[in-house]
Order: C-alpha cells, then structure tokens, then sequence
C-alpha cells in the first residue's frame, strides 16, 4: 500500500541526533567513571599512606610525651593519655606488656585490663607501626609503638584516630566529581544533539527533496550547505535532480510531440479503415482485426496526449462542488456497457453522508472512469467491483475494490508510474499501457488530492481517491 | 577495521568490550579496600583470655634485693621498693615487677590472693591517686577509671568472700570488680564489708546547715551488695562516725564517735563503741586511737586492740582484748616500762605478738634531735605472749626498731619491719633473715607522733 510520506524531522530513539548525543553522554559518563574512580583511588591511596605516617609520627610523639610524664612526675596517666590524645587528635591507651589496657585516655572504665580487638599482628611489632582499618562504620588508624619508662620495658601506646571525616571527604569528592561528570554529560549531549541536528537537517532535507521525486516532482533543489561532505552531496543531488528533471522534460516533450504527430495519420487510418468498412461488399482480410488496432493505438495516442494535457504547467482546471454520488453515477454510466460485456456487476456500497468534493468535473469523471474501467478489466467474469465514500478529517475518500487477482505487494508502490506495468496475471491479459493509473495519478494531484493502492484480504486491488472535501458554504442549495 | 561479517562475532566483540569498560568502571569505583578490623568505638567487644602472654618477672640490676628462701611457701608478698610495686611468691621464688614508673602506695590483696589493688600517686603532698589493679602475676594491670578523685590510704578494701573492691571517695561509695568498670552504690560514706562479703557497712553525714557545720551528724548505714535498701543503723548526733569494722561473726559493728567530727579529738583517741545490728544502743568499749592497724580480730571473735588515749605513741598505750559481743574488756599489762603496739593475733589466736617500747611519759611531745628518737625507735621490741596476757617474752634476736609484725598463715614465724626492710623470724627465736628492703632511704620514723606504719608499703597475702 502505498504510504504518505510526511516531512518532518526524525526524533525518534533510533535517529541520528539521538544516537550521537546518547552516545555523546555515555562516553562521558563512561570517562568520567573511569576518571572518577582513578582519582578518588588515587586520592585514597595517598590520603592513606599520608595519615598511616601521620600516625604513626603521632604515636611515636605521645609516646615520648607519656614516657616523659610519667617517668619525672607523680602524673596520673589517665590524665596524661587523655591529654596526648587530645593533642594527637585521637584516642591514646596504654596497653601493658599482657596487651591488656592499662589506660584508656577517652576513659571506658570498662576496657581496664581487657584486651581489646586489636588488628592482627599489630602488637607483633618490635617497633611503631601503623595502619588504616576498615571498621565498619568507619575508617580507623591504629598506631602502636613499644612504650618504655625510665628505661623499663612497660607494654605498648596505642594511638587510635578516627578518619570517618577523611572517607566522607573520598565520598564527597567522588560525589562531585560524578555530578561534574553527570552535567559535562549533558552538555556534552545537548552540544551532540546540536551537531546531530547539523547533520542530519541537510540529510533530511535530502530526504525530503528524493521523496518528491519520487512522488513526481522532479524539479527539486536543496540547499549546499553543512560540512563538506554533507555539501557536495547536496550538490551532486542537485545535478542529478536538475538531469533528471531535464531528462524528464524532454521526454515528455517527446511523447507528446509524438502523441501530436501520430494523431492526424492516425485518424486518417482510422477513417479509412472505417470508411473500408462501411462499404458493401467482400472486406479485405483482417480489417477487423486492423480496425481494433487502430482504435487501440488511438486510445494509446489519447492517453498520450491526455498526459501531456496534463504536464501543461498553463492547464487551467474548473474547480467547482462536485456531488460524489453523481460523480459516481455518471462513471457507473461510462463503464456499464463493459461491465455488462464481461458481466460484472458493479456495487455501490451505501453511505449515510452526502459527500462532496471540490475538483474539476471532467477530469474528476475520467479518472474515476478510468479507475472503475481498470477494475471492471481486471475482475473475473461474473466478479464484481464495488465503490464506497468515506469522509475523514475534511478528505473524502472513494475507494474501488475488485475481485481480481491484485499485484504483488511490492509492485504496489509503483502503480500510477507512466508505462509502469506489473508483471503479474492482472496486467498480461488486459493489454494495457500503464497510462490509466498515471492519468488518475495526475489528476488527483492537480485536484488537490492524492491515490493510494493496496489490496484488501482476499480480494483483488484496492483504489482510494482521496480529494478535500467541498466547504460547506460552497454546496449548492438543493 | 571493517568487523567480520558472522552474525555472532560483532556482538561478542561489542559485549567483550563493554563488559571490560563495565568492569574497569566498577574496579575503580569500588570503596577503597582497607584491611578490616573490628571497631574500638563506642562499646568495644572484651576478650576474655588474653592473646599475649603475661610477662615474666624482672629481676633487673635496678631491682630489689630479695631472700627468696627467707620467705619460702610463706604467701606472695606485695612491695614497694624506690616507689616500684613489687610481688615476691614464697612458692616459686619469683620475683615480679607490677609497675613499671611511678609511685606506688597502699597494695591490698584481694580474698584469694589473685588481685592487687594499689594507688598510683598523683598527689604527692596527699599520698593520694587514681586506683590500679592487677593479677597477681602483674597481668590485667590497669588504672581503674571512672572514680571521682584520688584516692588514700583507707579509701578502699577488698570484699572478703569476692573480687570486688569497695571505693569510698567524697561522691559516693563505688563498688569495683576486678574485672569490669566501678558501679556507684551510695551516695557518700567510709566503708566495712561484712565478714561474708554480702553486706557493706558505710557512715554517711546527715543533711546540715552549711553555715553551722559542727552540728552535722552521722548516721551508719548497712546495704546488700546485691542491691538490697541501704539500712540505717545509728545516728551520732553532732558527731562522725568512723567505721572501725564489723563482728567477725558480721552480727554487729564496731566504730569510734568523733565529736564535732574534730579532727583534733580524733587524733587524741576515740571511744570505740559496738552495736548489735538491730540494737539502738551501742555499747562503748574503750578509748583508743583510730588506727585500723591497731586492730586485730582472733578466730574466736575476739579484739585485739592498742588501748589508751593521747596522740603519741611512747606514753599511755596498753593492749586489750575485747570480747566483742559480749562487750568485755580484758586489759593486758605492758611489759614493764614500755608502752605495747603493733598488736597481732596468731592465726589460731592463742598467742599474741606485738611491739614493745619505752614508756616516754606523757610530758614527752617530741625529740630533740634524730639520734634520740633512733634510741627511743631502738627499744621497740617484739614481743609474744598468749592471747591471756600471760607468758610474755621479748623475742631478741629480732633486734630493736621493730614495727608492725604480722604472724605467718601457720604461726610459726613473724614478718616484721626493722632498718626500713622485711625481716622473717621464728617465733620460737634464732636468727631473722632479711627478707626484702622496702627503701634504700629511712623512713620517717617519729610519723604521727610515734605511730608509724608500713602497711602503705607491704600486702601480704598467707595462703
């Protein structure tokens, strides 16, 4: 069926901004994970090492300090632990030589003479040594260095410092670091969309511009414009737009050109033939089959020059209100002798509206004849063919089914071409030029309206002639 | 490069490399991977056994001369020697060092001997500190913290039946495990534990007008340990009262009323009076000085105490014994021309040992010079007689300058202070051996007017 083509710009999921910009974004978001991570690594890393150092530095000073207390004053080592752990920014404790506290500088008077869960291995130590922990909830450096008092060996000092405040620093500079990511992403995407956007405008109009030609407007130029690759194409659409349109031209001129020059000889055969015919007495053999020859080459010629009527860019139609269901009568009218001929039987399927259209009557008549006769041909003998008006949206719709055997799907995109003849069972046996459908094509297009093929289920071809409704205040009174 | 062109090598190209980008993304944002160690704050979990091994004695060359076979299967002897806390076990010999810097006072050893409490001086004007305990090897050491205050010579005891210290500190009495954090029980009071370590015996001052504190009084009180009401037991109107103990059999109290709460009377000697619990009247027993150390209770029940009033020492001083609840008073004569301190019961409280020295007179305030109060130190002599009075001897081959002497768990011998060091002696006689020295300097032996004692220094523990 053929399809309308309307001319918009693509947005879809699936079009060029959006596969740019979205690849635009991921990519970023993509480096600035990569990024994000390494730094924040990084930063851990160092940030780690640096307060291992700050630790163990910090134990090694409280240590001296407590060992210096308590070996020259009657001080209470509580108070000193607490003293050193304030100044080290920590928790300081005295672990004997058992490991078991001795002295909690915060105070928990229940850690006296517990061990305490201490990383392994710290106490292991001969000498300071420091770590960072993950303890859960938080991060913790322990620092622990062998404690000596006026030269005796009295157990270890632990120095414990919370580093909840440097994980929330790591969590916070990841944090702006994905929101940088997160909002270079979305500039990152939009500038993608805008350069999409640059891209695929010159495409589309492209598009657009092939799409016509392939609807028959062959006169067709786009703008050269966008990058240079996007600008030569455009360029050589253009040359090939204007060939075409030329090519075209000139072959319209010559087919009607010829159609002019076949028809005076042309009628000259046929009125001798006729005139032969029209005389008493024996007939020369095959004057029959000459005269049916003749008429056809005229409809041929008819048609020919009906086309180039219509390609006249200086026709001028006679618009006017058209009743459908008279237009329809009137076809009935022209096709009915054929339709008798093969005994078809032709079917108007009744309408609650009253449609009309607005369109020139005489080529509007000859191209719903043509339509009926193409499908009064094409039904089987005994078969029918059946018309229905429909209105939607201001647009009135005729539609001609038949029971013949229909085209191929693919073929359906091209009925209405000039000379365009499926190679099917439809079109072998009626003979025809594939001028019928383009004529119809040509006119609705002048009239304003549009045809669209298609076939039905289980039935031959389907026709719909679409043409703007008549206004209202354009009917006239019955 | 132009990708082949098999439907199932470009996605398997496409999801290779994005579950790399994937992959690597996830690696680098993963949280920073640290050992992992179980969390100190806020409740720190308690192991129970330790993870190191206790450390083994010192016997450095800074440490303390010791006899150990002077003082072999004779109890484990707590010391302090150049301000250093120090254990001697009569059963291995060893000798251990419980501190390590500081100055270490008042060790006391709990019921079985397994815990050692001590104050660590902070306040030396004071002799006061914060409370350590440690176990007997010198494992577990730690500074007990949480208690308002430095703490003195009588601020604390050990339950007798469990391992539980008794704090009493200006804030309230506080009760101590050795293992665990110290828990508040009362509001104020000097503290006995009863002889089965159920019940505690605290005074408390009454509500008074601050603008006429002389008035206040005391009132004594009895608590369960278990959590029991505190029960009032007396009120001393216009007076302290000082805990001088309990019955041994725990029916009773004994305590001295100090008057005005004068610090000055106090000095001077108390009376000591007993009360039946569940009695409003106490019963005055005699006047003495409050001297815990002067006090020794026998098996049988029995009190043995330094009788006589007058803050020094050489004049006026007589032992008695004293069947608590039956509220007798048995005088004991002095051996002649001198005054008797330092009164021990024997472990079977038969026999009776104590110090013996030259009756100065009451005119006698003071000496003039250290050379007379050495000759007057030098005629304190130890002395045994039965728990009767009778069968009174000097022991002379102790020599003189004797303080303090205490009966071993089997009665046989006597440990005793003389030249600033421990010495050991049969109680039958022969040669003392020196056990320990307490100081390399002398003591100041003229003390409190006379009275003098080392129990700040010596703990020792007979089983």
């Amino acid at each position: 069926m053929c399809s309308l083509h309307r001319n918009h710009r693509q947005w879809g999921f699936n079009s060029l901004r959006w596969r740019l910009g979205i690849s635009y974004a991921g990519l970023v978001l993509i480096a600035t994970a990569l990024l994000t991570g390494m730094a924040v690594q990084t930063a851990a890393t160092i940030s780690v090492a640096a307060e291992r150092e700050r630790a163990l530095s910090g134990v090694k000073g409280v240590a001296a300090a407590f060992s210096d207390a308590l070996a020259t004053a009657a001080a209470d080592p509580a108070q000193i632990a607490r003293e050193q752990g304030l100044a080290a920014g920590g928790r300081v404790l005295w672990l004997g030589p058992d490991g078991r506290v001795r002295v909690d500088g915060s105070g928990d008077a229940a850690l006296g003479g517990k061990n305490i869960p201490l990383p392994t291995g710290l106490l292991e130590a001969s000498g300071p040594r420091a770590g960072i922990y993950d303890t859960g909830s938080t991060w913790t450096a322990y620092a622990v260095t062998p404690l000596a008092i006026a030269g005796r060996s009295a157990g270890w000092l632990l120095l414990v410092r919370d580093l909840a405040a440097l994980r929330q620093e790591l969590s916070a500079l990841q944090r702006r670091l994905w929101l940088m990511g997160a909002v270079l992403a979305l500039i990152v995407t939009a500038a993608g969309l805008v350069f999409a956007n640059s891209l695929a405008r010159p495409l589309e109009r492209l598009t657009q511009a092939a799409r016509r030609m392939q609807a028959g407007d062959l006169r067709q130029s786009v703008p050269v414009e966008g990058g240079q690759e996007v600008a030569s194409l455009a360029a050589a659409f253009n040359d090939m737009a204007a060939r075409v349109a030329a090519l075209d031209e000139q072959r319209r001129a010559f087919i009607a050109d010829a159609a002019h020059e076949l028809r005076t000889p042309l009628a000259a055969l046929q009125t001798l033939a006729e005139g032969m015919r029209a005389e008493p007495g024996p007939k020369p053999a095959g004057l029959d089959g000459f005269v049916r020859q003749t008429e056809r080459l005229g409809r041929l010629v008819g048609s020919l020059l009906t086309l180039a009527h219509l390609d006249n860019p200086e026709l001028r139609l006679n618009l006017a209100p058209i009743r459908v269901r008279n237009l329809l009568e009137e076809a009935y009218w022209t096709v009915q002798p054929l339709a008798a001929a093969r005994q078809i039987q032709l079917q108007a399927v009744a309408s609650a509206v009253d449609a009309w259209v607005r369109g020139d009557p005489d080529w509007l008549h000859q191209a719903l004849v043509n339509v009926l006769d193409n499908a009064v041909r094409h039904a089987p003998s005994g078969g029918w063919v059946r018309t229905a008006v429909q209105t939607r949206e201001g647009m009135v719709n005729i539609t001609v089914t038949d029971a013949g055997p229909g085209v191929p799907p693919e073929a359906l995109a091209r009925l209405g071409t000039r000379f365009y003849r499926p190679a099917a069972a439809r079109e072998r046996k009626t003979g025809g030029a594939g001028l019928g459908l383009a004529i119809v094509r040509e006119v609705l297009h002048l009239n304003g309206g549009q045809v669209t093929f298609f076939c039905p289920p289980g039935q031959g071809l389907g026709v719909t002639l679409t043409l703007p409704a008549a206004p209202a205040e354009h009917k006239p009174q019955l | 490069m132009k990708l082949p062109k098999r439907p199932f090598i470009r996605p398997a190209l496409i999801s290779f490399g994005l579950a790399a980008v994937l992959g690597a993304v996830a690696w680098l944002n993963r949280v920073p991977q640290l050992p992992h160690a179980a969390p100190l704050q806020p409740a720190p979990a308690v192991q129970s056994e330790p993870q190191i091994p206790a450390p083994v004695a010192e016997t450095t060359p800074g440490s303390p001369a010791v006899n150990t076979a002077a003082f072999k299967d004779q109890g484990v002897l707590a010391f302090v020697w150049q301000g250093l806390l120090y254990t001697l076990d009569g059963h291995t010999g060893e000798v251990k060092a419980i501190t390590e810097s500081g100055q270490a006072l008042y060790p006391a050893w709990s019921h079985d001997g397994q815990w050692l409490a001590f104050v660590r001086v902070t306040d030396p004007q004071a002799q006061a500190g914060p409370l350590w305990i440690a176990r007997r090897d010198g494992s577990q050491a730690h500074q007990v913290q949480g208690l308002p205050g430095p703490l003195g010579r009588r601020n604390f005891a050990w339950s007798p039946a469990a391992d539980v210290l008794a704090v009493s500190t200006e804030k309230g009495l506080w009760l101590v495990p050795a293992e665990g954090g110290p828990r508040r029980a009362a509001d104020q009071g000097g503290t006995a534990w009863s002889p089965d370590g159920k019940s505690l015996a605290y005074s408390v001052v009454l509500p008074f007008d601050p603008n006429d504190p002389e008035s206040r009084s005391d009132a004594l009180y009895t608590m369960a340990v278990d959590g029991g009401q505190p029960v009032k037991r007396i009120e001393a109107p216009q007076a302290g009262i000082i805990l001088a103990g309990w019955w041994p059999d725990g029916k009773g109290l004994l305590y001295w009323v100090d008057p005005l709460h004068s610090n000055s009377i106090a000095a001077d000697g108390l009376d000591l009076f007993s009360l039946r619990l569940g009695d409003t009247k106490p019963k005055a027993l005699t006047i003495s000085l409050v001297s815990p150390q002067w006090l020794s209770f026998s098996p049988q029940g029995r009190l043995l105490l330094v009788k006589g009033g007058g803050r020094i020492v050489w004049a006026g001083k007589s032992l008695a014994v004293i069947d608590v609840p039956a509220g007798s008073v048995q005088d004991l004569k002095n051996p002649a021309g001198s005054v008797s301190l330092d009164p021990s019961f024997s472990p079977d409280g038969r026999r009776i040992a104590f110090v013996a020295a030259k009756d100065l007179g009451h005119n006698v305030w003071g000496f003039k010079n250290p050379q007379e109060l050495a000759a007057w130190v030098a005629t304190r002599t130890l002395w045994i007689e039965d728990a009767d009075g009778t069968k009174a001897h000097p022991v002379t081959s102790a020599g003189g300058g004797v303080y303090q002497p205490l009966w071993s768990k089997d009665g046989s011998r006597l440990l005793y202070v003389r030249d600033n060091a421990l010495w050991m002696v049969e109680a039958e006689g022969g040669a003392p051996a020196r056990v320990v020295d307490l100081l390399p300097a002398q003591k100041d032996l003229f003390g409190f007017y006379g009275f003098v004692t080392f129990s700040d220094q010596v703990a020792w523990f007979r089983n």
